[in-house]
């Protein structure tokens, strides 16, 4: 078996007490103190901007000085847990822990509105009466959906939560509803529904006067109403067009004093208007928004473009005074020949009447994606802007019939929102302790397979001083090599990546899981577990040629491919390299998914079978590439040396180069009409119905 | 539908027509007819032999089943198969149902 090279980056984070100082956890051992920072509130009743950087770092901005500049008006410490919290948990405390979207209500009812900022820990609530609300258990994967609303009238909005649950194979989401009671934050609802959750909303969806929470699974929306007894009841269920919902919204975009629900989907927004007949909620469709793409944009293969509607906002923005619906939508596929991945900013006006009109499209941002949208007058100017990711600012040019968009000065923000606020004082002030968060990437390494794995160290706060960090693996499924790393110094706010570590995949069952170990100058010391995922080994090459190019062969007929056999050796890292570009570059993927029945084949044993094709890897080399159609013909023979690159691993060949070459061979696609009427006149001869169905490759 | 024991019992009612509308030329403009309001794959719809549509695999309270899988799903599959068997028996549509079941939990680990 050959020794396969990759490079996997752990990223270890430290933020913390410093690395240099007290272990934040030690019992008996002092807290550091952490400046004071963020109490005072921004200019009270003045729309601010409040922009994250995803990583617990929150700041407010508004309008500056200077005409269409904005101003830092307050910066939040970054955020934790409490010490009782941390001194339980540290050991859950594995990755990085990311804000989920931003989102202001008034959850202590006094009139004003608080700032909530959630994370896999728990809700931290920014406000006159500050909170913390620590969640039962930690998500590794991320923050929860979160939204807010008044759900049961009382003029106090309550705080939604949408979690995935897994219980084997099954899937579902939990709703949890908290609300804010004598200064605590507490559980009073829980739901749970089928299916993954996509998208929550919380609004007045059924237009009673109280909000509603509406969650969408893939393509079901369905409408939650709090009973008076509490509990949560589904008032509508609906199924949505295309198969992924994201996001939701409930607001009234005609001005006809009722609500809407906005569903985002593939490319698309549909607006349904809630009508209630004989006591049962329905939500029609009473507008369909073309789908958002580019129409120059095609597919990476025969396929269309992909199309991901991603946040929507409703406000004026054009200053008609009219509703407009403002969407951010990433598309992907390829533009002049060139791949794209960018999203563009859609400006929807209501035309008065039933429809929206289109009132500006953007060019695509250099982003890869729009996480939020913010509506607001920040410079009371008496005209909205709105604001994307919390770092681009748009404004409208009213005579030049576009926006002008300038950044908000967070250049690494990536959700904001616009609010007016009494107060933003902190919860936990000198008892905060921030833990040790480690964030992972690439936490999977195939059976057989040896890595080359880099550790990243991550200190925001102090500097670190005689850092080692020992990594041993915890069971038999990983070997470690080289896993003690040490370096004199990390300075504060530095990222230092360590002498990378060796990693093998030992073939087994059972999860794979690594120990850390970092100790630094001043008694610093914490072990985390890190679970690594041992993925089954890459395929290999077969020596049964034969069965196998007849099954490949029958399919390619069945569905109109082509074959591709692949000759190569399991001994030699190029052919295992080849491997990892077929399954590691996209377009290369997706056309062989698409076009081609693949056959893997060892060469020696199988060189009889090689000269019938006239293939020739043994004067050109392994691997090597031979393409036929459906019924045995031959139409290319490739070596593969064209295709070599200078990386290692699945870099090692040259995966664009390698699809422009396959995909030349890209059969005819079959017309459907014609089938269809052949089928129809087939069922009427014999008198039986026609079972017809779509599908697609993926 | 390919499979020994099920082949011959829709062949009874049925003659079979699958469109991949992606590789396909018309096959997408072809799902839109039949669907107009979109959505997702797979889905399909039984029609006479003049192509007019019977039953779709739009369950009216829960959308398009895709391939059935889940007991509502499979529950709504057995009521397209009632409504247009002609020789298929109704002990078959019970098998049809059944093999549903069964390919589902051998595909799925026990919940």
């Amino acid at each position: 078996m050959g020794t396969r090279i990759a490079t996997v980056a752990l990223m270890l984070v430290a933020l913390g007490a410093g690395l240099g100082g007290q272990s934040p956890g030690q019992a008996g051992q002092a807290v550091r103190a952490v400046p004071a920072a963020g109490a005072t509130p921004p200019v009270a009743g003045t729309p601010v901007l409040v922009t994250s950087d995803s990583t617990l770092h929150l700041q407010a901005w508004r309008a500056g000085a200077q005409p269409e500049s904005l101003a830092l008006a307050w910066e939040a410490r970054p955020r934790s847990v409490d010490a009782a919290t941390w001194t339980a948990r540290r050991a859950e405390a594995v990755v990085l822990p990311r804000d989920g979207p931003l989102t202001v209500a008034d959850v202590d009812g006094d009139g004003q509105n608080d700032l909530l900022a959630v994370d896999g820990f728990g809700l931290t609530v920014y406000g006159r009466t500050p909170a913390y609300y620590r969640f039962e258990r930690f998500s590794e994967s991320g923050a929860p959906n979160m939204a807010a609303g008044d759900l049961d009238g009382d003029r106090v909005a309550e705080v939604v939560f949408q979690r995935r649950v897994l219980a084997g194979t099954a899937v579902s989401r939990d709703i949890e509803v908290v609300t804010l009671a004598a200064g605590r934050l507490q559980t009073v609802a829980r739901h749970q529904l089928p299916g993954f959750g996509t998208a929550l909303a919380v609004g007045d969806a059924t237009n009673d006067g109280r909000a509603d929470i509406v969650t969408a699974g893939n393509k079901l929306v369905t409408v939650l109403s709090r009973q008076a007894d509490g509990t949560l009841t589904a008032a509508a269920e609906f199924a949505n067009a295309a198969p992924i919902i994201a996001p939701l919204l409930v607001a009234d975009v005609n001005r006809d004093g009722r609500n809407e629900l906005l569903v985002g989907s593939a490319g698309t927004l549909t607006i349904h208007e809630a009508r209630v007949e004989a006591g049962r909620v329905s939500y029609p469709v009473v507008w369909r928004s073309p789908l958002l793409v580019d129409p120059r944009v095609t597919g990476a293969g025969p396929a269309g473009p992909t199309a991901l509607t991603q946040a929507i906002a409703v406000g004026d923005v054009t200053g008609d005074r009219q509703a407009d619906v403002v969407l951010g939508v990433l598309e992907i596929g390829r533009l002049d020949s060139r791949d794209i991945r960018a999203p563009r900013i859609h400006v929807f006006s209501f035309d008065g009447q039933r429809a929206f009109t289109s009132a500006w499209t953007s060019d695509p941002l250099a982003l890869s994606m729009v996480s939020a949208i913010a509506i607001g007058d920040l410079d009371g100017d008496g005209a909205n802007e709105f604001v994307v990711n919390g770092r681009e600012l748009f404004r409208r040019d009213a005579a030049a019939h576009t926006f002008r968009s300038a950044s908000t000065g967070c250049a690494s923000c990536t959700d904001g929102v616009i609010g007016t606020f009494g107060a933003l004082a902190e919860p936990m002030a000198s008892t905060r302790v921030v833990p040790l968060y480690w964030d992972l990437q690439g936490r999977q390494i195939y059976e057989r397979q040896t890595a080359s794995v880099t550790l990243t160290l991550l200190n925001p706060f102090a500097e670190a001083k005689d850092v080692a960090v020992t990594v041993t693996s915890a069971n038999p499924r990983l070997a470690v090599a080289g896993g003690v790393l040490r370096v004199p110094a990390v300075g504060t706010g530095g990222m230092l990546a360590l002498p990378p570590f060796s990693l093998t995949a030992i073939e087994g069952s059972g999860p794979g899981s690594l120990q850390v170990e970092i100790t630094a100058a001043g008694g610093y010391r914490q072990v985390v577990p890190v679970p690594v995922y041992v993925a089954p080994a890459l395929p290999t090459y077969q020596a049964d040629f034969a069965g196998r190019f007849a099954t490949a062969s029958a399919n390619a007929q069945h569905e109109n491919r082509r074959v591709l056999v692949m000759w190569g050796s399991n001994a030699e890292q190029p052919s295992q390299d080849l491997i990892l570009t077929m399954m590691k570059t996209p377009d290369l993927a997706h056309t062989l998914q698409y076009e081609y029945e693949l056959v893997r084949a060892e060469f020696t044993g199988n060189e009889a079978a090689a000269a019938t094709f006239k293939a020739a890897p043994a004067t050109d080399g392994l691997p090597y590439l031979t393409v036929l159609d459906a019924h045995g013909a031959l139409l290319a023979n490739h070596p593969a040396a064209p295709f070599k690159a200078t990386g290692t691993g699945a870099a090692a060949w040259d995966g664009r180069k390698l699809n422009e070459t396959l995909a030349k061979y890209t059969p005819p696609y079959v017309d459907a009409e014609p089938l269809l009427t052949a089928a129809l006149d087939r069922a009427k001869r014999e008198n039986k119905t026609l079972f017809l169905w779509f599908n697609a490759p993926w | 539908m390919a499979l020994k024991d099920i082949a011959p019992v829709l062949a009874k009612d049925f003659v079979t027509l699958g469109i991949d509308t992606d590789r396909m030329t018309g096959g997408n403009a072809l799902f839109t007819r039949y669907s107009p309001k979109g959505g997702g794959i797979p889905w399909f719809v039984f029609l006479d032999g003049d192509g007019k549509a019977i039953i779709t695999s739009d369950d009216p309270a829960k959308g398009n089943v895709g391939f059935p899988a889940q007991d509502s799903e499979i529950a709504h599959f057995t009521v397209m198969l009632q409504k247009v068997r002609r020789n298929i028996t109704p002990d078959e549509i019970e098998m049809l149902g059944r093999s549903l079941v069964a390919f589902r939990d051998v595909k799925l680990p026990p919940r």
